[in-house]
């Protein structure tokens, strides 16, 4: 074989090349061998050493995350029950005291999970549904759940685009930070599309279809930009109005999810 | 990687039913994913709260767990996203992590100030100064690969799926963090080697 490239050096120090070539090169090869070397010096020099925590840090990291976990328990159980589902407004919530991101992260989680729980129980007790009063119930959480979630969504959403419409393009410009937001965006954004269209919630599902060209046109960018290219990002952006779709569609969703909550809210003192 | 079956049964405990099973995860694997927390965020107050974070998605997504994993991994791709999420914060809060201390006030976090390891004294200390200006120079994402990679011993597969990238753009990822890294440190290591 040539003589292996860096990278396969590389790949080939951590076992992970999957070329047997390569390490018969290096047996052949004084040259390589001698590179090789020098590579594998380099990385055994590299060291973070970790400062050692507590002697109970586990007992410690349990003991402040058993309440958390009962809590988030709690929560599942009340947005998939049928009786009653928590307003985000009167009830205080779970994640007072928690970071921003750790909240909305979490609470995109619950409602998924609260979601895929109501049309798994959904298709487990069909008996129980009664003359449709329970299936109604149940689609009506779901599409509460749906809102929500997806209302969540696009203020996160809203929020990245907002940083690059407003970002000031220098030289080169470093956007990894909003590709690595846009990538985990893109994932819950496929699960919601998917869902608005099961649910046959078309403007959503269309709005939702737009945005994920969009995410996946960033996440497919280099990490660092130049003016010019950054500049291109932003007119394709603008050209698709897709923030102010986004705002929009998510005002309305917000606007549904309230008349949800509100009529369940009637059905129940009836 | 083949599945833990101690691991395998609190799992199966948990979604059972049973809260206090998940205790038994926390409790094999908090240090490994502090470790990996650490040296990604650079600081202990950012791992404590990504391991925390870790296991609180963990128990939420617990149903989506496919067993034919292992748990190890898994939280490990959880870790990373919490650790990625954490320093995406900390841009918006500051250009260097900080810290309070017992006063109340504010202190800067340098991966320098830890003390060193009986192999980092193997160099000298304008070597581990170039090391850390190095890993400082990496990109969160880079970072995160090469910790994975190098000390965590996770396959190009499993960086991949934690990073949500192709194999191919995570073995790039690994990759451009060995070049900055040895570009920076080669110099000493061939004087330290003479």
């Amino acid at each position: 074989m040539n003589h292996p490239t860096e990278q396969e050096l590389t790949l080939h120090f951590y076992g992970d090349s999957g070329n047997p070539a390569i390490a018969e090169h290096l047996a052949g090869c004084a040259e390589c061998r001698q590179e090789f070397q020098r590579l594998s010096a380099v990385l055994a020099a590299v060291t973070m050493p970790v400062p050692e925590p507590v002697a109970a840090y586990e007992s410690e990291v349990w003991s402040r995350l058993r309440p958390r976990l009962e809590s988030i328990a709690d929560q599942q159980q009340a947005e998939a029950s049928v009786v009653k589902f928590p307003s985000r407004t009167a009830r205080p919530s779970i994640w007072t005291g928690l970071p921003r991101w750790a909240g909305m992260g979490a609470v995109a989680a619950v409602m998924i999970a609260a979601f895929f729980f109501g049309r798994l129980w959904e298709r487990r007790t069909p008996v129980m549904s009664g003359p449709g009063v329970q299936n109604a119930s149940t689609a009506a959480i779901r599409n509460r759940v749906l809102l929500m979630a997806v209302g969540e969504h696009l203020d996160r959403t809203a929020a990245v685009l907002v940083e690059l419409e407003n970002a000031d393009p220098a030289k080169s410009m470093d956007i990894s930070w909003e590709q690595s937001t846009a990538q985990q965006l893109l994932d819950d954004n496929r699960l919601y599309r998917q869902t608005a269209l099961e649910v046959n919630d078309k403007a959503v599902a269309d709005v939702l279809d737009q945005l994920e060209r969009v995410l996946v046109d960033l996440t497919h960018q280099p990490s660092k930009v130049s003016e010019s290219e950054f500049n291109d990002i932003r007119r394709r952006l603008q050209a698709q109005g897709i923030l102010l779709k986004v705002r929009v569609i998510g005002s309305q969703v917000r606007d549904r999810e309230r008349e949800s909550r509100s009529s369940n809210g009637e059905k129940q003192k009836t | 990687m083949q599945m833990d079956a101690q691991d395998a049964a609190a799992v199966a405990q948990v979604l059972a039913g049973d809260r206090d099973a998940f205790r038994l995860l926390v409790e094999r694997h908090t240090r490994s994913i502090f470790n990996l927390a650490y040296r990604v965020t650079g600081n202990m107050t950012d791992a404590d709260e990504v391991v925390q974070e870790t296991f609180c998605r963990a128990y939420t997504k617990l149903t989506t767990f496919q067993f034919q994993s292992s748990v190890k991994t898994w939280l490990c791709r959880i870790a990373v996203n919490c650790a990625l999420d954490m320093m995406a914060k900390r841009k918006f809060e500051a250009a260097m992590p900080r810290v309070k201390n017992e006063d109340g006030t504010e202190v800067e976090i340098d991966f320098a100030s830890d003390r060193p390891s009986p192999e980092r004294l193997t160099l000298s200390a304008e070597a581990q100064e170039a090391m850390q200006r190095a890993i400082k120079s990496l990109t969160d994402m880079e970072r995160t690969a090469f910790v994975m990679r190098h000390f965590e011993g996770c396959s190009s597969e499993e960086i991949s799926v934690a990073l949500n990238q192709s194999v191919t753009a995570a073995k790039n990822t690994v990759f451009r963090a060995v070049q900055k890294l040895r570009r920076a440190l080669a110099p000493y290591v061939e004087e330290a080697a003479r």
